[in-house]
């Protein structure tokens, strides 16, 4: 009986291993040519809540972010942000409708921010960096 | 009022902008709906139109653009339409001048900006009532109502942050108020707030030359604010207090405040609200307690259900209740809604 207990354990454990999404870092990126450093925790903060429009090496930064069903958006506004999904959004929400700052523009996944920030030299966006390749840079890594 | 007329200018120059310079990924709309169902246990009118029979007067929707049109320069503006006023107005429409990541600009209508809440007073995913305490945010003038907010003001604003982990900023502006029934010239304003992530304190003061035809012209009306706002762990706590005084009619002045406490629990944000409006007067004086239930379904759809129980709390008042039922001493109200932002 134990055992069997412990085998319908183990598998659970090894399906759950298996399925659920493994974050490991979520990494800011931008165009290899862009002329953007790296940037801190801080300013990542404020650039991806509305409150600069600029880093340095960039004076017009095109915002990128992913749709709230993306594992990746998760993990950014959680990790970087600090703030939960629906806080973030409800923060956004505030923003928006009072037109004090423009919103990331949200694509689907993690393979389309990467794609859509390798062909635009002034688009900043984050990605899982598990994905990340030489088409972009990383300008902030958070574990 | 918030006419379409007075939309096109700058809803054609943003237009013409969109098409000419900016990418497509450079455009955004948003949008938000609210739809709401209030009943409450009277015959007799709350705001003007809840009563016994039910009533979703209260419902409206906004579509929402904005586009940067270069490092320095953004334009956005707001749609809004109401069930129970069945138009299509224009909420504010702004263009934005950033001179530094620390000082940004905005010339045009902007959205009133003294209290917690005024500039996202519509969007019911940013707090835990159905509405916001109508002691204080009722934006109708006049002496049928609290007479604190306006929906917006044509003008110029500049706001200057500074900070890091608590950002500081001051927020003057100059500009004015117009509306189909009261009128707001010369209005000058200073907002002063220090945000962290888990707090906000707001300070605000705004005097105006008020006119409402046949009542007043040109009376000095002033209006000071506080307010607090607390998101620690799971705990929320806001409060607010406004004082208004219009020069020569005390019939236009007004105190008004009110607490919230509130309990994220999961996907669920349980609150208890008082609040309290106190005119010279005496005509618009009532308390009020309100229990909501907001349920987050997901990050862009938000029901609650609301209960309020409205009390006169002067003889010779009835409140915001057009008429207090002889023999009662308050009305309840429950409120059901959905707001959903795109």
């Amino acid at each position: 009986m134990k055992i069997k207990i412990r085998r319908t354990m183990l598998m659970l454990l090894s399906v759950m291993l298996y399925t659920t999404p493994v974050m490991s870092e979520v990494v800011i990126i931008a165009h290899p040519s862009s002329g953007a450093s790296e940037i801190d925790a801080k300013l990542s903060k404020k650039l991806y809540m509305g409150k600069v429009t600029t880093i340095p090496g960039m004076t017009y930064v095109a915002l990128i972010g992913q749709t709230d069903a993306s594992p990746t958006k998760a993990a950014f506004s959680e990790k970087v942000v600090g703030k939960g999904l629906n806080k973030y959004n409800a923060y956004w929400s505030e923003m928006i409708f009072s037109g004090k700052a423009i919103p990331p523009k949200e694509l689907a996944n993690d393979a389309e921010v990467r794609a859509y920030v390798a062909s635009h030299f002034d688009a900043v966006g984050y990605v899982d960096a598990g994905i990340v390749d030489d088409s972009v840079k990383v300008l902030f890594r958070v574990r | 009022m918030r006419c379409i007329r007075s939309l096109v200018p700058p809803l054609l120059l943003g237009c013409a902008v969109m098409a000419g310079q900016a990418t497509a990924g450079d455009v955004a709309l948003h949008g938000f709906v609210r739809s709401v169902l209030d009943v409450s246990n009277s015959s007799s009118p709350y705001l003007e139109t809840i009563d016994n029979k039910g009533d979703f007067g209260d419902s409206f929707a906004g579509l929402n653009y904005a586009t940067r049109l270069d490092e320095h320069w953004s334009v956005a503006g707001q749609l809004f339409s109401k069930v129970k006023e069945g138009e299509i107005e224009l909420d504010w429409a702004f263009a934005t001048f950033q001179a530094t990541n620390d000082l940004v600009v905005r010339f045009g209508r902007q959205k009133y900006p003294l209290g917690l809440v005024t500039e996202n007073i519509d969007i019911g995913v940013t707090y835990p009532w159905i509405r916001p305490p109508v002691e204080m945010y009722s934006l109708e003038m006049g002496d049928e109502s609290p007479n604190h907010i306006v929906e917006n003001f044509d003008g110029i604003s500049l706001a200057y942050t500074t900070g890091d982990e608590w950002q500081f900023t001051v927020q003057p502006l100059i500009g004015q108020h117009g509306s189909s029934d009261t009128t707001q010239r010369k209005m000058l304003g200073l907002k002063l707030e220090s945000r962290s992530d888990t707090t906000t304190l707001q300070a605000g003061f705004i005097r105006t030359d008020m006119n409402i035809p046949t009542e007043l012209s040109d009376q000095s009306r002033k209006s000071f604010n506080l307010g607090a706002k607390l998101e620690v762990a799971n705990v929320l706590a806001m409060v607010e207090y406004v004082d208004t005084e219009v020069e020569d009619s005390t019939e236009f002045d007004a105190k008004s405040s009110y607490a919230t406490l509130g309990y994220q629990a999961g996907n669920f944000l349980p609150s208890l609200t008082y609040a309290t409006v106190e005119g010279q007067s005496g005509a618009l004086d009532q308390d009020s307690i309100s229990l909501a239930l907001a349920y987050t379904y997901n990050p862009s759809v938000i029901f609650k259900a609301q209960w309020q129980n409205i009390k006169p709390n002067d003889p010779e008042s009835d409140g915001l209740i057009e008429e207090l039922p002889m023999g009662d001493t308050s009305v309840d109200v429950f409120s059901f809604s959905m707001d959903l932002v795109f």
